[in-house]
């Protein structure tokens, strides 16, 4: 892998910020921080540089490459994370609407006011409208 | 030693924050803007430096 460099025990990985977000870069570093000696340079609009030192006698390539499959994991979850956030904003705002009597209650009002407008089974229709008047001879019988 | 942080990747506050926690361990100072610290050791600590960073990351962790 051409961004991964082995200097002095260290690998040394230059990453592309346009791929992989600064904040992808500092979770996957913290997942690493008891493992290796993580130090970033360069600069956050080029290319940021990734220097990891095992701290054990783990070795250096391997840790570089588990750490870019963490930068994947993140980065993924960082893009479905925005993708629902919206839906996710629904559902909070939903459940705590719930839990709130007062505003449950005034949304209940809301709704049943909607269903009365709307009339979905046709009721506020008045009869003579609906089906005409009632001719005499049903008027002599009564 | 000296260690050199990169300013648009380490935040000064975590730095500060890492100098006042590492004050038993070693006399540490911010030298200039561009975050360069000078740690003088106390006592023999087997990679200082790098405990350092790892750890100014850790708490830029919490910031976030």
């Amino acid at each position: 892998m051409d961004n991964i460099k082995l200097e002095n025990g260290s690998a040394i990985i230059t990453l592309n910020p346009k791929i992989y977000q600064l904040e992808v870069i500092y979770s996957a570093a913290y997942v690493f921080l008891d493992r290796v000696y993580i130090l970033l340079d360069g600069d956050p609009e080029k290319s940021i540089i990734v220097s990891i030192k095992p701290k054990t006698k783990e070795d250096a390539k391997t840790l570089a490459m588990e750490f870019t499959n963490e930068l994947i994991n993140y980065a993924d979850y960082k893009s479905r994370s925005e993708d629902t956030k919206h839906l996710r904003e629904i559902l909070l705002t939903r459940a705590l609407i719930t839990n709130d009597p007062a505003i449950a209650e005034q949304e209940e009002i809301i709704e049943d006011d909607d269903d009365y407008i709307e009339d979905p089974e046709g009721i506020a229709i008045p009869w003579e409208d609906k089906y005409g008047k009632l001719d005499k001879g049903n008027k002599n019988e009564d | 030693m000296r260690i050199k942080l990169n300013r648009n990747l380490y935040c000064i506050e975590a730095v500060q924050k890492a100098i006042e926690d590492f004050k038993e361990v070693c006399d540490c100072k911010v030298l200039n803007d561009s975050i360069e610290i000078e740690l003088v050791p106390k006592e023999n600590i087997e990679n200082l430096e790098k405990e350092f960073y790892n750890y100014v990351l850790g708490l830029m962790k919490e910031k976030l």
